[in-house]
Order: C-alpha cells, then sequence, then structure tokens
C-alpha cells in the first residue's frame, strides 16, 4: 500500500487520451499496484505479471474504445480487474484461502491470521474487490466507482458491509 | 478505527507483498497488444491515433528496461586508464580540451559575466557558456549549459518559470583525467518548481519537475538512469545528457545510472541517490579507506599564526557580508577571504574574535572559517586553543543539496603543515590546494570512504582523519523489513493518523506516524539509560493537532489533562500513544500524567501553550 504521507500532494491532471504514450505513463506509474491486485486476484505471483502485461495488451488493442470523459486510469483498472477475474476462471480454480499463501516471505516475521484470512477469502466478490483496490491500490471511492462500474456511494457502503462482515465472522468464530 | 478494522488492514497487508522489486516491462505489454518498437524505441503503432507525442527521453519509462534485461547486459569492465576511461567507448578529451556545445549569444554571455562579477566567489577565467542541450518539455523550456572555470566543469541548467533554476553544479576536472566510467553524473534528482512555503513536519510535497544531468565521453550514445518508478533514458548531446522527470512521483529517486556505446556495451555509472525525507538516506558506502593510516610524528595543538598576527593574507571581505556581522558572525574583528585554489571559485573566510556564540565560552578568542560557495555558504568557530583537537587540521564536510554529486570539503591547517592529500576508496590520491592554512577540495560522493592525510615540511605523516560518508551519509539506526500498523485513530473531522512500526537496525523499533495532511513523525529506539518515561509530543496536521509518542513500558494508562478541567483516559497500543487533541482555546491540553498497572502516577509530562511567531 503506498503511504497515506502521498495524499494532498498536488499532481498533475493525468493524460485521459487513451494514446499508447499515456497507457504507457499509467502503466509505468501503477505497475507494482496494479501487480498487487492481480496478485491478490489469482494468488500467484506469476500469474499477476501475466494479469498486469496481457491487461494493457488488451488497453492498448482497445484504446479507441476508452470514452475521453471518464479516467484513463479507472479504466485500465477495470481491465486488469476483468483480465485477473477471466484468469482465474480460465485456470478453472477456486478462489485459494489468503492463508494458502503462507509460503509467502513475510519480511517482518508477521505470519497472518490463518482465521482472518479464510474470512477475508470468503467474502463476496464485490467485497473483496473493493478492499483491494482501497488498501493494495490506494484508489479512492471515485476511482473505485470508476473500476466496478459501480456508484461512489456503493463503493463506501461495500466497504462498510466488508468491514461488518469480517467482524461477524471473527466474533462468530472465536466464540 | 476498531481494533478489527485494524486487524483486517493488517491482514490484507502481510496477505499480499508489495513487490518493490518488480519492475515493469512495458515492451513486453506493447509486443503482447502486436505493437512494434522502433529501434531507438520510438512506439510505431499500425494505425494509431495521432496524437501529440512528448519526446520519448522526457517520458517516465519511455524506455522501461526489466531488471533482468539490466542484469543480463553485457557490463563492460571499467579499466582505470586515465582519459581512455574504458576501452573502446572514447574519453572526455572533448571536455579536457574545452566545452562541447554551441557558445550562448552575446547577450546571454554577458548577463552570464555581470551576474558572476557580483558574487564574492565568482567563477575565475571569465568562463564561456556554451548551450549543450535544449528541450521543451509541457510548454517549459529547459536548457542544459556548460561551462568551464579553472579547474573545474559546471554544468548550469535552466527551467524558465520554475524556482530552483538555474542548478549550477560543478566537478573537478581531474575526476575526468582519472575517470573508471564513461559518464560523470554531475547532479542527480534536482527539484524543480517547488512551491514556495515551509512544508509543516514532514509535509513533503513533489517538484514540478526534477532533473538529472552530467556528462558523457566521446562514444557514449546513451544514458539510463533506473529509479524507484522505472527505467528512463535521458538525450545525450554535446557530450551531455539530461534527464527531465516532468511529473515525478513525491520521493522518487534514480537508484543506478548506465550508459551504453554504439556496440553496445552498458556501464554502470559511480553514483549516489539523493536523500529523501526521514528513511531515505545513503547508508556509508562498504568500501575500505585507503592511504596510509599510521601518523609518523605526533603533534599536540597548532596555530594559524598569520591569523592571530592579523596579517592581511587574501582580500578583505564586504563589510556588509554574511558573517561579519549581525545574527552570525557579529564579534569577528578580522577577518579574510581565502582562495586556496586560485583555479577555483570556492572561498574561504577565516575570522577571528571574541564571540559570545558557536558554544565559545565567553571572553575566549575563536576562530572561524565558512565555506563561501556561490550563493551558499556554511562554516562554524572553535574556541581558539582548540581549534585542532584531533590532528594538525580541521574541516567540515559541505553539500548544497543532497543531488549533488561532489562535496566541498574545506577547512584550516595549523602551521606545521607543509602539504595535504586526499586519499578515496578508489585507490585514487589527490594533493589538496593549500595556501594560508586554509584549503577546499571537491571529493565525488561515489568514492568515499575519504582520507585526509597531513605531511610537515620534512614529509612525514603528522596527521590522518577517515570520513566513512558524506555530508548526507545517515549512520543511524533505520527501519528493516516491512512496517506494520499499530494505531489508526480519526479526529473529529474524520481524518486518519496512523502509526506504523518496523524492525530497528539497532535493535528495537522504528516509528512513524502519519498524520493528515502528510504531517508526521518518525524516529527509531535510541538505547539510554536516562529516558523519560513519557515521550510525547504534539504535531501539528491539517485542521488538527495530535498527541504521538511512546511511554515506557511500566507505563500503563496515561490522563490527558485540558485547560478546562477536563480529562480523558488513554491505554498505550505497544506502548504508543497517538490522539487528537486540541492545542489552543480553553481545552489546550496542559499535561499528560502516566498511570503503573496498579494506578499510580509515576511520570507528568506538561506542554507550554504554542508560541506564536515573535511571541
Amino acid at each position: 500500500m503506498r503511504d497515506r504521507v502521498e495524499e494532498g500532494v498536488r499532481r498533475k491532471t493525468e493524460p485521459e487520451d487513451a494514446s499508447i504514450a499515456s497507457l504507457g505513463i499509467v502503466y509505468e506509474r501503477g505497475y507494482r499496484r496494479f501487480l498487487r491486485v492481480a496478485e491478490a486476484l489469482v494468488h500467484d505471483a506469476e500469474l499477476a505479471r501475466d494479469v498486469v502485461q496481457d491487461a494493457f495488451a488488451r488497453a492498448i488493442r482497445a484504446r479507441f474504445d476508452h470514452r475521453s470523459d471518464g479516467s484513463l486510469e479507472g479504466w485500465v483498472w477495470r481491465i486488469v480487474v476483468n483480465t485477473a477475474k477471466n484468469a482465474v476462471r480460465d485456470r478453472a480454480a477456486t478462489t485459494l484461502p489468503l492463508h494458502d499463501l503462507a509460503d509467502e516471505p513475510h519480511t517482518n516475521g508477521a505470519v497472518p491470521d490463518a482465521e482472518l484470512s479464510a474470512v477475508l477469502a470468503a467474502l463476496p466478490e464485490r467485497q473483496r474487490l473493493v478492499l483491494f483496490l482501497r488498501y493494495y491500490a490506494d484508489l479512492d471511492y471515485c476511482q473505485i466507482a470508476e473500476a466496478l462500474e459501480i456508484q461512489p456511494g456503493t463503493v463506501g457502503a461495500t466497504l462498510n458491509h466488508a468491514h461488518k462482515a469480517v467482524r461477524h465472522a471473527l466474533e462468530a468464530t472465536r466464540r | 478505527m476498531s481494533d478489527l478494522d485494524l486487524l483486517v488492514m493488517d491482514a490484507l497487508e502481510d496477505a499480499v507483498p508489495y513487490r518493490r522489486e518488480a519492475l515493469p516491462d512495458w515492451p513486453d505489454a506493447l509486443a503482447r497488444a502486436g505493437v512494434q518498437q522502433g529501434t531507438h524505441g520510438h512506439v510505431r503503432p499500425a494505425g494509431d491515433r495521432p496524437v501529440q507525442r512528448r519526446p520519448v527521453w522526457l517520458r517516465r519509462g519511455a524506455l522501461p528496461l526489466a531488471a533482468a534485461a539490466l542484469a543480463a547486459a553485457v557490463v563492460a569492465v571499467a579499466t582505470p586508464a586515465g582519459s581512455a576511461v574504458v576501452r573502446g567507448i572514447g574519453d572526455f578529451s572533448a571536455w579536457l580540451r574545452g566545452v562541447p556545445g554551441e557558445p550562448v549569444g552575446p547577450a546571454e554571455q554577458e548577463a552570464f559575466e555581470r551576474a558572476n562579477r557580483r558574487v564574492w566567489s565568482a567563477f575565475p577565467d571569465g568562463p564561456q557558456l556554451s548551450t549543450l542541450i535544449e528541450r521543451e518539455v509541457e510548454g517549459r523550456r529547459f536548457e542544459l549549459q556548460g561551462f568551464r572555470s579553472g579547474g573545474s566543469l559546471c554544468l548550469r541548467l535552466l527551467a524558465r518559470g520554475l524556482n530552483g533554476s538555474p542548478a549550477v553544479s560543478c566537478a573537478p576536472l581531474q575526476e575526468l583525467q582519472g575517470a573508471t566510467a564513461p559518464a560523470l553524473v554531475v547532479l542527480a534528482d534536482h527539484s524543480l518548481g517547488l512551491r514556495n512555503v515551509v512544508p509543516v513536519g514532514q509535509q513533503y510535497v513533489a517538484p514540478e519537475a526534477s532533473a538529472t544531468f552530467g556528462i558523457v565521453a566521446d562514444g557514449v550514445t546513451g544514458v539510463e538512469l533506473v529509479t524507484d518508478e522505472g527505467t528512463r533514458r535521458a538525450v545525450v548531446e554535446a557530450n551531455a545528457f539530461l534527464s527531465i522527470d516532468a511529473s515525478p512521483e513525491l520521493g522518487e529517486r534514480v537508484r543506478a545510472v548506465f550508459a551504453s556505446a554504439r556496440d553496445g556495451r552498458r556501464v554502470e555509472v559511480p553514483f549516489v541517490s539523493a536523500p529523501f525525507g526521514s528513511w531515505d538516506q545513503p547508508a556509508p558506502r562498504d568500501a575500505k579507506p585507503t592511504g596510509p593510516a599510521k601518523v609518523e610524528r605526533t603533534v599536540a595543538g597548532g596555530r594559524v599564526g598569520w591569523l592571530e598576527r592579523r596579517e592581511p593574507r587574501g582580500v578583505e571581505p564586504p563589510a556588509d557580508a554574511p558573517y561579519m556581522r549581525g545574527p552570525m558572525g557579529g564579534g569577528l574583528e578580522f577577518a579574510r577571504l581565502l582562495a586556496p585554489d586560485p583555479q577555483s571559485h570556492l572561498r574561504l573566510l577565516v575570522g577571528i574574535g571574541t564571540l559570545k556564540r558557536y558554544g565559545v565560552p565567553a571572553g575566549e578568542q575563536a576562530v572561524c572559517y565558512f565555506l563561501v560557495a556561490g550563493g551558499s555558504s556554511g562554516g562554524g568557530c572553535s574556541p581558539l586553543d582548540r581549534l585542532f583537537p584531533r590532528a594538525p587540521f580541521s574541516f567540515g564536510q559541505s553539500l548544497i543539496g543532497g543531488g549533488h554529486q561532489f562535496e566541498t570539503i574545506s577547512g584550516l591547517a595549523s602551521d606545521e603543515v607543509a602539504r595535504l592529500e586526499i586519499f578515496f576508496a578508489t585507490g585514487e590520491r589527490r594533493p589538496i590546494p593549500l595556501a594560508d592554512n586554509a584549503f577546499i577540495v571537491q571529493a565525488a560522493r561515489a568514492k568515499y570512504p575519504i582520507r585526509l592525510v597531513a605531511y610537515d615540511a620534512a614529509g612525514q605523516i603528522i596527521g590522518i582523519e577517515t570520513r566513512e560518508g558524506d555530508a548526507a551519509t545517515y549512520r543511524g539506526p533505520r527501519p528493516v523489513g516491512a512496517w506494520r500498523t499499530v494505531l489508526t485513530v480519526e479526529d473529529e473531522q474524520g481524518n486518519a493518523g496512523r502509526l506504523r512500526v518496523a524492525r530497528s537496525s539497532g535493535g528495537g523499533r522504528c516509528y512513524e506516524y502519519l498524520l493528515p495532511g502528510g504531517a508526521g513523525g518518525s524516529g527509531c529506539d535510541v538505547k539510554t539509560s536516562n529516558r523519560p518515561k513519557l515521550g510525547l509530543g504534539i504535531s501539528q496536521a491539517a485542521g488538527s493537532a495530535w498527541l504521538a509518542g511512546d511511554v515506557v513500558a511500566e507505563v500503563a494508562e496515561v490522563e490527558l489533562h485540558f485547560a478546562d478541567g477536563a480529562t480523558r483516559r488513554l491505554r498505550p497500543t505497544e506502548r504508543f500513544i497517538l490522539a487528537p487533541v486540541d492545542w489552543d482555546g480553553d481545552r489546550r491540553l496542559t499535561e499528560v500524567v502516566g498511570f503503573d498497572a496498579a494506578g499510580d502516577a509515576i511520570a507528568r509530562q506538561r506542554f507550554r501553550p504554542p508560541q506564536l511567531p515573535g511571541g
């Protein structure tokens, strides 16, 4: 997750035309965030890399379809998320619970709570996507709304539901 | 935010790592899309819409190169072959003979000379300015100029309409004569267009643009900069290179520089990244100092006779110059401006007097010296009888900015010193210009550790001083591994403050609190026997104030006392406290009391009301 310290920094207006150059800038700036969200969705670092590369290849090919009144980055996020979902489907595998990633090295020595990770993995897809885009991609509600083609108000509600669902599930499992 | 919410965030943080090492591969994405790339990286999409395209070299990651590709590239073995540099790539003869590029127009040359004459530390020899590279980026004009002055070559970047311009940075010509790489970075990540405001706390702001530039040997055709966000290619013209990042990310830095030749060979260029923020600062380099390690004759103390006798060496500094009066230098009774290296624009102002500052005891004579370099200067004072406490010379390290690749070392040597020499980690050694007991030398930061060696008139070594790092090197503890969020707290407006910790390289923990609007603070545990039980402070963030800090383990609870008599109790989380508080008006925080597990008050920290400037 990017540090919140970056929030409030005045940024230049993002290029909104879907030229290859503009897509290249979006790719370079957001590569690691795209990769992280993709990995959260497909649970495989190598596959996640492929997903991001394929998603941008799709974006390049479909660049004429981008509506200039929408955010280019939001449009690209939508393609990345859809490509990741397709990759999971194509692999014909069920979503692995997050604690199956325990083999991942944890540089701080912390092991994620398997119980909690399983709860997260069991969330409805939209709730998981909103969580991932909020925390891994550091997108704001409007960007998440664009990426998932939902209303900004729905993002807040979905995020709230996700938190509540996790809270309830944990309380239930710990009783 | 509840503990469960924090657990969710932590679980997410741990479940999928942020792969900082992953490098983008844009050419691969283009290839998957069926887009051809030109041999120089220009994209040639069939049927692409006509778009106004910025020059390739100016775009972030216009030619991203995967780390694997870089690693796989043939890395030429640098050979210290004098001006031959790396065999077959060429040398710096264009710079050693003169200045490449086109001379600027007479009006611009005249304006430069007028400005040069106005400063104390004027460039000698009336340097002739040349234009090396000119480009327009997003409506702004950037021009890289070069000139030679005495023993230095200097680059000057003009960015019309942006503060931070002109940016001037110089390198000693000797660097080219002994160069082991076919390029020389002179200035990296120079910020242009920073807002003219003082940031609050750690509220850093990204500049509008940043620039990295340097010079290249004759046979260099490309320079690639590996940054935190990818790889970009600089423009190379007139034996120089320039890279402008027109929209840098906050804290983005160049991490490595590679020069490539016509035959495809790629050589890594010695380079030190510019520091950023609390933690991103260069560590001491993993190299051993070279040169003599043993003093042959021990001398104690030392004097600068001419200064004590008030002999008029050098020139008299202007009476209204900084350090001669006012808060910086009031009390100097005698001062001279010295040019130990007449080939350099750098000067040393040396003075003596009875000072009431700089830690000099009242009534004692003190000697001060200040480096004067263009518009910058800095220095300090020592009591006269403690001017040379460890060696018969003393010096300071000066860095104009974190991205400058050459540090200035300036100081005074005692009358016992006949000559000085500097030794670099690379094994190179150079005499240090010394005149009237003053010396100034520029040292490449990529060649540290350095060692300064003093000799007496008989050639015996009488002093050795080693420096592991330059002025920007950070030797203290720093965070290791991933950060873990410990606390997230919202203020009344719903703005969140976050406190996170990481292991410290020095043992214990490092912490960082990030407050709304980018304010915050950071630090690492320091082992001390007398730390206070409550180590709390107030940080002002956007529209709110926060109590933040840590307490010792025996503090089980703290009570906040406010000016209106109200109190509020908080339990430390992992010994940390983070809470929004009132910091002005009738509900201002006045005191924090710490309680142990038995409920006994064991510590107290009072907070004074905020002082208005001048109040």
